[in-house]
């Protein structure tokens, strides 16, 4: 089964269709009200769609519904595509999305090599290859040597960093960001959103960021959609 | 895992309500077995001419009132005192042993410390007081239940405690503590108006369970309470011995009111409570804070007395490292209710623990009269003779309580975690509602049920195997490691378990490598209680296990009828010490295993 | 042979075979009285192998390693395998034959065998939760003293009529403090003036305890005119007869430790009150109890018995076999060797237990009379002896106890 996602993935990567995320008519309904209704939106590979709103507009309940968690109520309908398959019924670990949060939520019982090394794992056997590509993570996030390192022990930007990192290691095909900038200190927030949108592009993966910040925005470069808007 | 709350349901709410059935029948005077083959109200009628039957139910729900409001107050006091710094944790390590002592061994301690011939007059006498002979006192058995009332207290302070442990969010309640003091209220007005409610309600169903144990236990009702008027538990063990065996219809109606008065009781506690917390509404709504608190009025003078002067600088040097980051920098910002608090529950772990200490003592005293402090001709042939013997029933013990606690812990995990799975809100809280059902038999007394699902046994044919007191034992293990797992399991930040599985890896897995490890304290804890309530439980043990399997207990309980208190250290002591071993290890294991990482470590 | 014929022949042999069971059967019925050995080698050999599992009361180690002893004696001797059902009281028991019965589950039942007397056997024997008659073809049922000890037949006034085996005698024994009391009050006026006396220094186990209420029926003994009365069911005038014991109790309890406002719960705590200088009296029903206790330190070296001047109540316990007993002829044999005089002797060495013999010791065969003058040779603190003893009064009728029990409940409580 892990073969054969992975097989899908490089697959998709390379024949560059450009599908990316496609959501279709979309609606969240909680009893008589509408969080989100008939939603159509499409985000090519490599874009980055930014949603806005206040809290309790839904947001998280949309993020939750993309990546299979959301529980009921709302009640959901509507398809979600990625990359041309329906991925609507599949079980969250099979949907291979990547999930950020504003907390880094790195395993606290395992160590910061151990906590990439869990992404790995489903889709890479060999012990070897594993070592090698979390070394390769960590110099990536310029964080030699922290393999060994009690995340605990970690600033909060270090933290961040690896985290992404760990979600990178899954090869998503898709990204849902929430609000995972808004816990760091400004120019901290600015390098982070810098690193974050560098991986984006490389990886040309669908993203969806929710956000409170207008400067998240308009760095993304994207389109921004207002949750209040799509619930009419 | 889906099926896993059905199956816990199926395994113990139809063997409880139908053994409540077979109680239900005799009380309404139906026993086939005795040649009553109609109903009617004669139990009843006879159990209601029972002399000081009131006078007992309403000596009973006094008792246990007390008891528990005691061990409330004395849980939320510490709480509010000391929610966040090292008094927390050395309370916590000075109570994990009173957890596991059997109630019944507390009571034994409890009542040879305070009787008039008890440990503590030894001490003094002759030289202090001029005992040479015991004083006419009336402190063991007193006439108003207090030394009852402070043996539950002994043992319940420590459950309530664990539970509170469990269930408060440490980081959030400081946050929100903080900030209601940076609003103007005094700390103590604060945690009532902004931690106690959201901590009560987590605790409101081991509350419950404290007052029902109150109100129908046997154990320590049958070592401290006074002969008049009678607890009512104790009143039904005697009907329910009566030779005359008409009398067991009036046991069994006996029974049904015993479950009455728990029911009562909670309900009452229940009126209480929304009383307490209209209140606290009311008095919010009423606006502007006027400072009235009691506590905060007593004269700084006081506080400097010679016996606090003690306590303030223990506690004082565990509020130095916190007042770094609370707004408040003076050492003397603990008043007198925060010594209170804080001597009440030093003062009770230092009364449990004496008592403990004591078992030991006795098991090797061969000669100890008043007023000698300690025995005056030792001897350990005791443990030589009963040492053979005692590896048998030990072994039974630990093979039972192993193998019940093993299974609970698994049967709860996977509820919790099918709790967790579920999609559906509405589902997920139906399910919550129904597994309420498991607490049952902590809410109803004991025997009410045992004799009926016994009946329910032979009745079936099922034959009397180790298995079988091992599903015995389960029904009241499961309900414990529930309530001390529960909130843990629902503490924990479901974005863990989210971001694991959109890692790719499936539930299971996450259940295995993500889940179960960020919990491994809890789980130990959890299971190191189950061990206890295991190890500690009597009627199950003999009346499914049709004394075929003896353990400790079981050899500890035929033996207190002969009364040698030797005997009774001797089993006593291994009772406790069996249970807190695995405490010890629940709280070593983690910390070696996880020793590299401080978050989980520490918490 | 015909079809029809065979079956005929089947019938017949049928019929001869019931004819000779029912035969059997009655047979059996009528050597009941009488032991008869030949028949007894049957049930042995049926019993070796089974599983006999005694429910007795466990409170005392002695007791219990004495039940060791005849577990090890009766798997070498017979095969069976002896297995102590430990009980907390033996009501336990009871209930479970009870509970049991009401499950419709009446054959192999859990227990096997029970310690038993007085009102439990009363009790199932009304209920017809026992087996039997079965005592009297017991081959060592022979030596029991039926005639001196009247107790043995009568258990509580109450017929053993076979269904249950005599296993072991009792007296009522007031145990003092001789270091505290100089003098022990011999009768129940001058226990009232002792206690007068020395304020809280005397107690009795609070009834329904066992030695509670034979505290009770003693003191009424001791108050009543007519002592006749007391054999005979209760009747109408109990009030009347009883009238003496509740004044003396009304002036006795406040007098009492704790001020009668509490009771110990049983004589053993009763001990502990005694060895902890609480008080200077307790109470025991078995005669050997005060040396033994001695021996062990849960009694003081002061300890002494004595009994009343008029005598104290004596009775006799029993080993019983519930109707449902799985190992019936195991439970047979394990109660017949409990009649043994090896084990009767046993049994009463100060030593291992202390309990009195049922036996006739001057019916034995020298060799056995021999293992009785062996333990009664030796003296030790606190022993007494059958002149200590004196007269031992009957146990009043079961109705007795009852009716005490309820009207002391209804005046002092629980």
């Amino acid at each position: 089964m892990h073969l054969w996602l992975v097989a899908r993935v490089n697959k998709s990567s390379s024949s560059e269709s450009g599908k990316g995320l496609s959501l279709q008519g979309i609606s969240l309904e909680l009893g008589e009200n509408y969080l989100v209704r008939n939603l159509n939106l499409q985000v090519a590979r490599g874009e980055i769609v930014v949603f806005m709103g206040a809290s309790g507009s839904g947001k998280s309940s949309l993020l939750a519904y993309l990546c299979g968690a959301l529980a009921q109520p709302p009640q959901a309908s509507g398809r979600v595509l990625l990359n041309g398959e329906d991925i609507t019924q599949l079980p969250i670990h099979m949907r291979r999305i990547g999930l950020l949060f504003q907390e880094d939520l790195l395993f606290p019982h395992m160590s910061v090599g151990e906590n990439l090394a869990f992404a790995l794992r489903t889709v890479e056997c060999s012990r070897a290859r594993i070592k090698e590509e979390v070394m390769q993570a960590l110099q990536q996030a310029g964080l030699p040597d922290f393999a060994e390192r009690d995340p605990h022990s970690l600033s909060g930007g270090q933290k961040a960093r690896v985290s992404v990192m760990r979600c990178l290691l899954a090869q998503p095909r898709a990204l849902l960001l929430d609000e995972p900038f808004s816990r760091l200190d400004l120019p901290l927030r600015r390098d982070f959103r810098r690193f974050v949108f560098r991986k984006i592009l490389e990886k040309r993966m669908p993203t969806i960021l929710v956000t409170h910040d207008p400067a998240d925005a308009r760095a993304s470069g994207g389109k921004t959609l207002y949750m209040d808007q799509l619930a009419l | 895992m889906r099926f896993a709350p059905p199956v816990t349901l199926l395994l113990f709410l139809v063997p409880i309500l139908c053994g409540l059935c077979a109680v239900l029948l005799p009380a309404f005077g139906y026993f086939p077995a005795l040649g009553l083959h109609a109903f009617s109200l004669v139990p009843m009628r006879e159990l209601f001419e029972t002399p000081f039957l009131v006078s007992s139910v309403v000596f009973t729900i006094r008792c246990g009132f007390l008891a528990t409001v005691i061990s409330c107050v004395i849980v939320f006091s510490v709480f509010c005192s000391f929610a966040h710094g090292k008094v927390i944790g050395f309370l916590r390590l000075l109570l994990a042993p009173l957890l596991s002592v059997p109630h019944a061994a507390v009571a034994l301690g409890i009542g040879f410390l305070f009787a008039p011939s008890g440990w503590l007059l030894r001490l003094i006498s002759p030289q202090i007081t001029g005992f040479t002979e015991p004083p006419f006192w009336l402190t063991n058995p007193d006439p108003y239940g207090l030394l009852y009332v402070l043996a539950l207290v002994i043992k319940e302070v420590p459950f309530l405690f664990l539970i509170a442990l469990a269930s408060q969010n440490a980081d959030n309640s400081q946050k929100a503590l903080l900030t209601a003091q940076g609003l103007g209220y005094p700390r103590r007005e604060a945690f009532y108006h902004v931690i106690l409610p959201e901590l009560y309600r987590r605790m409101r169903l081991p509350i419950y369970t404290v007052l029902a144990f109150s109100l129908s236990n046997l154990e320590v009702a049958l070592t401290l309470a006074p002969s008049r008027p009678p607890l009512f538990s104790r009143l039904l063990l005697d009907i329910y011995n009566d030779p005359d065996l008409l009398k067991q219809t009036v046991a069994a109606s006996a029974a049904f009111v015993q479950v009455l008065i728990v029911l009562l009781a909670i309900a009452i506690w229940r009126v209480g409570e929304l009383l307490v917390f209209n209140i606290r509404r009311q008095r919010l709504e009423r606006g502007r804070y006027k400072g009235c608190n009691f506590f905060s009025r007593i004269p700084s003078k006081i506080l400097c007395s010679h016996e606090v002067r003690k306590h303030r600088l223990l506690l004082g040097r565990a509020k130095i490292r916190q007042s770094k980051y609370t707004h408040q920098h003076k050492l003397a910002q603990y008043n007198f209710g925060d010594v209170l608090a804080g001597a009440s529950s030093v003062g009770l772990c230092i009364l449990g623990i004496l008592a403990i200490v004591l078992l030991p003592i006795w098991s090797f005293a061969k000669v100890w009269r008043f007023p000698a402090s300690l025995p005056q001709e030792w001897s350990a042939e005791l443990w030589l003779e009963s040492l053979m013997r005692i590896i048998e029933p030990w072994n039974t013990s630990l093979v039972i309580a192993l193998s019940a606690s093993t299974c609970a812990l698994l049967l709860c995990v996977f509820c919790l975690e099918q709790e967790t799975r579920s999609k559906n809100r509405l589902a997920r809280t139906y399910s919550n509602k129904a597994l309420l059902a498991i607490y049952l038999p902590l809410v109803i007394p004991q025997i009410s049920f045992l004799l009926g699902i016994q009946i329910l046994l032979f009745s079936f044919s099922v034959p009397v195997t180790m298995l079988v007191v091992i599903w015995s034992h389960m029904l009241f293990v499961l309900p414990y490691i529930f309530l001390s797992l529960g909130d843990n399991w629902r503490g924990l930040d479901q974005r863990y378990q989210l971001t694991a599985q959109t890692l790719g890896s499936n539930r299971n897995r996450t259940m295995l490598f993500v889940t179960l490890p960020m919990l491994l304290k809890p789980l130990l804890t959890a299971f190191a209680l189950g061990i206890a309530v295991s190890i500690a439980l009597y009627a199950p043990t003999v009346l499914i296990g049709a004394g075929r399997f003896p353990t400790i207990t079981s050899e500890a309980v035929a033996l207190a009828s002969g009364g040698d208190r030797r005997l009774l250290g001797a089993f006593a002591f291994l009772q406790a010490t069996t249970p807190c071993l695995f405490f010890a290890l629940a709280l070593l294991i983690p910390r070696i295993v996880w020793r590299k990482y401080a978050f989980m470590a520490g918490g | 042979m015909s079809h029809h014929a065979s079956l005929s022949y089947l019938r017949n042999c049928t019929l001869v075979f019931l004819t000779a069971v029912f035969l059997l059967g009655s047979s059996l019925c009528a050597t009941t009285a009488r032991a008869d050995h030949g028949e007894f080698h049957k049930t042995e050999d049926k019993a070796r192998g089974q599983t006999v599992w005694f429910a007795a009361w466990a409170g005392s180690e002695k007791i219990n390693a004495y039940l060791r002893w005849v577990a090890d004696e009766v798997k070498q001797r017979h095969g069976v395998i002896l297995k102590h059902f430990k009980l907390e009281s033996t009501s336990d028991a009871v209930r479970r034959v009870l509970a049991e019965k009401s499950a419709g589950k009446h054959t192999k039942g859990g227990i096997d065998l029970i310690w038993i007397n007085g009102e439990n056997f009363r009790t199932m024997k009304e209920q017809k939760l026992l087996f039997g008659p079965f005592a009297n073809r017991l081959p060592n049922a022979k030596y029991v003293d039926y005639k001196n000890k009247p107790a043995t037949r009568n258990d509580f006034t109450i017929p053993t009529d076979g269904y249950e085996s005599p296993w072991g005698t009792a007296q009522l024994v007031f145990i003092y403090d001789g270091a505290r009391v100089a003098k022990p009050p011999k009768n129940l006026k001058q226990l009232l003036a002792y206690a007068k006396k020395n304020k809280g220094r005397f107690t009795y186990p609070s009834p329904p305890d066992f030695i509670g209420t034979t505290f009770l029926k003693q003191a009424l003994y001791d108050l009543v005119e007519d002592s006749g009365v007391l054999a005979r069911p209760v009747d109408d005038d109990f009030d009347e007869i009883t009238k003496p014991l509740w004044s003396f109790l009304d002036q006795l309890h406040p007098v009492m430790w704790q001020g009668g406002r509490s009771f110990p719960k049983s004589w053993p705590k009763q001990n502990q009150l005694l060895n902890d200088g609480e008080v200077y009296f307790s109470l025991t029903f078995n005669p050997g109890d005060v040396a033994s206790s001695i021996a062990q330190g849960t009694l003081p070296k002061s300890a002494r018995g004595y009994v009343l001047k008029r005598g104290t109540i004596g009775n006799a316990h029993f080993v019983a076999i519930p109707y449902n007993a799985n190992a019936k002829e195991g439970a047979q044999v394990v109660a017949n060797f409990l009649l043994s005089p090896e084990a009767q002797a046993r049994k009463g060495d100060l030593e291992v237990w202390g309990d009195p013999t049922v036996l006739a010791v001057n019916k034995l065969p020298k060799s056995a009379r021999t293992l009785f003058a062996k333990i009664e040779g030796e003296a030790k603190v606190g022993a007494m002896s059958a002149k200590d003893l004196g007269k031992s009064l009957p146990e009043p009728h079961p109705s007795w106890s009852e009716r005490l029990k309820k009207e002391w409940q209804k005046r002092y409580g629980g």
